[in-house]
């Protein structure tokens, strides 16, 4: 039981709460605006990916650099997997549901509290993680195995993929 | 303009708290996964992804206090809408193995070919999904 790790967590959760709110991903018309291409399209979230993804980038070459993270004995982190269809199917079923409410999982539990819909849809995640953790090895046992390498994308479908760099 | 600042300034406080995540504790910080922590949390090892959310919610208070504005309190969305589409995003994240965060913000920050990959996945089925229910249908 690391108390450092925990409270790191919740800084980093904080300031990302935060984040969201300073560039306005809290509001759904923020989300419309963006995927509304044939529209008045607003590139908000554009800029805040942008800026976001060339910030962690940074973070990701000083980790590079390091053997070990500062509070664990080592990194976890997603290993170079095919791009097989249950990527494609998953972010299809997520972007529509992205799309047609305009939240998504950290904007949805950073607002619960301040409004019924955010709240009814923060729930609504919570039971559609749980129904896949449920029905897990049914939707990883599909025969689907395009792309080869089964063995690894077996290996990491059964243990969440991870491994020390 | 004042837009443009707001959201690059947003966007480096996401990239510094998710990095704070990766050079401290050494992992991605994905908020779908996270919730799937929360529904196995005898995992004492990662149980500080829960912290990471109740830092969200902790977050949401901070702002209701200093930018209430930007808050969505007034949002007014029939919830058969929101279940629905609360369902699809919890399960298609899990399925896809991210979200946002994990795919969009340390994805393709870490220049992963699958972040990237799912992260235009999502945005062109939201964009088909916001022009047929705006455009199309007129509702939304």
């Amino acid at each position: 039981m690391s108390y450092a790790k925990h409270l790191i967590a919740f800084i980093a959760g904080t300031m990302f709460a935060i984040g969201l709110g300073v560039s306005r991903l809290l509001l759904p018309p923020t989300i419309h605006g963006f995927l509304d291409v044939t529209g008045q399209w607003d590139p908000t979230v554009a800029f805040v990916m942008g800026a976001g993804c060339a910030t962690y980038f940074c973070f990701d070459l000083l980790a590079r650099r390091r053997r070990r993270p500062l509070l664990a004995e080592k990194f976890t982190l997603p290993k170079p997997q095919p791009i097989d269809g249950r990527l494609i199917v998953g972010a299809t079923l997520f972007g529509i549901g992205w799309g047609w409410a305009g939240v998504c999982p950290g904007p949805a539990i950073t607002g619960a509290l301040w409004n019924k819909p955010i709240l009814s849809f923060a729930i609504a995640v919570f039971v559609g993680v749980a129904i896949f953790e449920l029905g897990k090895s049914r939707f990883a046992a599909s025969p689907r195995q395009s792309g080869g390498r089964v063995t690894s994308e077996s290996a990491a479908r059964t243990a969440p993929a991870e491994s020390a760099r | 303009m004042q837009q443009v600042y707001g959201a690059m300034l947003g966007g480096a406080l996401l990239g510094c708290a998710a990095g704070l995540v990766l050079l401290a504790n050494g992992r991605v910080a994905g908020v779908s996964g996270m919730v799937s922590c929360t529904l196995r949390p005898r995992a004492v090892d990662s149980s500080w992804q829960i912290t990471f959310l109740l830092g969200l919610v902790a977050g949401g208070g901070l702002l209701a206090w200093i930018y209430p504005a930007a808050l969505p309190v007034d949002v007014v969305a029939p919830i058969q809408r929101m279940v629905g589409a609360g369902l699809l995003v919890g399960f298609g994240a899990r399925l896809s193995g991210g979200c946002t965060s994990g795919h969009g913000l340390c994805g393709v920050g870490r220049l992963s070919g699958r972040g990237a990959v799912a992260t235009l996945t999502f945005m062109t089925a939201g964009a088909l999904t916001v022009w047929i229910l705006r455009h199309l249908l007129g509702a939304l």
